[in-house]
Parts: structure tokens; sequence; C-alpha cells
């Protein structure tokens, strides 16, 4: 049997982007400021992340005006859920098989 | 003028053995196959390794992601859940209009109790058409959107059941349009994961549902009723707000 580790996104396991993937899977579709003040990071570090996510098929990101307002919108799709969830029970998994060899 | 000195190249081991204490235990004179430069790489790397095969085996990391990932969904659905305290409200009157609208023809003199019946022509259209409106402003509002088609489906499901059940002409039909209502927004609240309001409604409509087999006058159920369901929507949308902030 592999060792959960092995299972680990390295993508998805950074801290800002599983919290980013974890509110998108909440709600549908999440706007820019609030991932960002939610995270409290800065413009441009959540755009890298944003940007590494949406690489790797994670999310979608779609800039719109709604009114005269510009605003950025990010999904999760449907291979961000799956790995979300994956990630998840791989986290679980770990603690399990630490929390029963001790 | 100040003179530059050479720069003078030391052996690690010479250097070791120069230091304060010796070279007690580390004596790698006596190792001279070995270069010392590749035990001290080795000797880090297996270190490095084993460093890294305690930090990614340490419960403490993933059970604080984990706990990050709950802290955050719950502030999505949080935000997600802002303005929904609106729409408990708005059918909180709806109900309490239904007992009005009993109330009073009971107090005239020829009791028309046709108003009784019709109100829900009225007041559920109206209720509707408020939820819609509010929702779509709620939406523009939030930095957070859900998809809307489970609310459009519960809603059209509750519209034909309702309207349906209700037309029939047998007394207990504004029992049965109420026990709908009651069983559509317990499904509204499972939607918006609110299982403790959720179960307090479905409940009641199903009590209410028993009670109407039970009970000989059931149109005297009907006030209790609407007024059960206004207080259980008023309490949750309090409760809500109350939440939210």
């Amino acid at each position: 049997m592999t060792h959960p580790t092995v299972q680990i996104d390295d993508v998805i396991h950074q801290r800002v982007r599983l919290g980013i993937l974890a509110m998108l899977v909440e709600a549908d579709a999440a706007d820019f400021t609030f991932l960002r003040d939610s995270l409290e990071l800065t413009d441009g570090n959540l755009s890298r992340h944003l940007q590494v996510l949406e690489d790797a098929g994670l999310v979608t990101i779609k800039k719109r005006f709604e009114g005269k307002k510009p605003r950025t919108w990010v999904r999760a799709t449907k291979k961000g859920r799956s790995a979300l969830a994956g990630h998840l029970r791989t986290l679980k998994a770990l603690i399990d098989q630490v929390g029963g060899g001790q | 003028m100040a003179s530059t000195a050479p720069v003078q190249t030391v052996p690690a081991s010479s250097a070791i053995s120069q230091l304060p204490g010796g070279n007690a235990g580390w004596n790698l004179s006596r190792e001279p196959h070995r270069d010392p430069r590749s035990i001290r790489v080795g000797l880090l790397t297996s270190l490095t390794l084993y460093y890294k095969v305690l930090c990614m085996s340490n419960p403490t990391e993933p059970q604080d992601l984990l706990a990050q990932v709950d802290r955050l969904r719950s502030a999505t659905r949080q935000t997600l859940m802002l303005d929904s305290w609106l729409p408990f409200l708005v059918w909180a009157a709806v109900c309490f209009g239904a007992l009005i609208s009993y109330v009073i023809p009971s107090l005239l003199p020829s009791r028309p109790y046709w108003v009784t019946s019709y109100y829900w022509l009225v007041g559920a259209p109206a209720g509707m058409v408020a939820t819609i409106i509010l929702g779509i402003r709620s939406d523009r509002r939030r930095p957070v959107r859900r998809g809307n088609w489970p609310y459009w489906v519960v809603g059209s499901v509750i519209a034909a059941f309702s309207f349906s059940l209700g037309a029939l002409p047998h007394p207990e039909a504004l029992v049965v349009t109420l026990v709908v209502f009651g069983v559509g927004f317990a499904v509204f609240c499972l939607i918006e994961r609110r299982p403790v309001v959720s179960a307090v409604l479905l409940i009641t409509a199903v009590g209410a549902g028993l009670a109407a087999l039970a009970v000989d006058d059931r149109f005297e159920l009907y006030p209790v009723l609407s007024g059960v369901f206004a207080v259980i929507l008023v309490a949750a949308g309090m409760w809500d707000r109350f939440r939210s902030r």
C-alpha cells in the first residue's frame, strides 16, 4: 500500500491554493476581491496563485463589466472539485495513518 | 595604506581540528579515503530527507490545512447566506396574511370565507415575485454566487402542487396548500444547509398533515397552521440575520 504523501498534489497542497479551491467549491463562483480579502493576500499574490490553478485546469477566470464596474469571477472546474475532494481524502488518510501509528 | 593579505584555503579536516575542543569524535583525518565534504553532504541529505518525511507525516500540518478549509468554507457559506433572511420574512408575512384572511371574514356577519380561499391566488404569486426580486438584488450585491436552478425547480414544484391541490373542492384544500408550502420551505432550507430549520418545518408540515386527517373540522386547523408557519419563518429569518452579522 502506498503512503498517502505519494498522492499529495503540490499544486493544491499549497496553503493559499487549497484555500482558494475550498472557497470556490462552496460557492459556484467567487469575486477576485472576496478571495483576496478572505485569504489576506495582495492582488499580485492572488493573481499568481490563480494562474497556477488555471494552468492546472482547476479553475476558470472570467473578467467582465457589471454596470461600469469591472469584476473578475473565479470558478472551480469539475477537475478542480474532484482534485480538492481527493486531496482532502488524502489529508484525512494521512492524519489517520499517523494518528494510528502513535 | 592597508595591505591585503592573501586568502588561505584550509582543508576542512584541519579546520575542524583547529576548533576549540578539537576534533574529538569527528576525526576526519583518520578516514583518508573519504572526502569530508561528501560526508557532510550525505549527512545533510539524510537529515533533510528524515526531516521531510517527519514533516510530511506530521499530523499537525494536515490538521491545520483541514481546519483552514473548514473555516474558509464556513465563511463562504455565511457570505452566501448574507441576505437569505429576507425571503423568510416575506413568506412569514404571506403566512401571516393567510391568518388575517381567515380571522377577518370570521368576524364579519356574512362570513365571506371565499376571501380566505382566494387569498393564496394573490399572496403566493406576490411572495414568489418578491423572493425573485430579492434574490436578483442579493446576487448582484454578493461577492460569491451559487447556481439558482435548485431554487427554480423547488419553487416550480411548490407552485404546481399548491395550486393544483389547493384548487380541489374539499374542506382541507387550504391545509393541503400550507402543508405543501411547509415541505417546500423545508427543502429550500436543506438546499441552503439549514438542517435544524428544515427539520422543524418538515415536522410541522407532516404533523399538520396528520392532524388534518384526525381533526373533524379541518378548516379550523388552517389559521393555527398559518400562525405556526409564520412564527417559524420569522424565527428562522431572525436567526439567520443574527448569524450573518
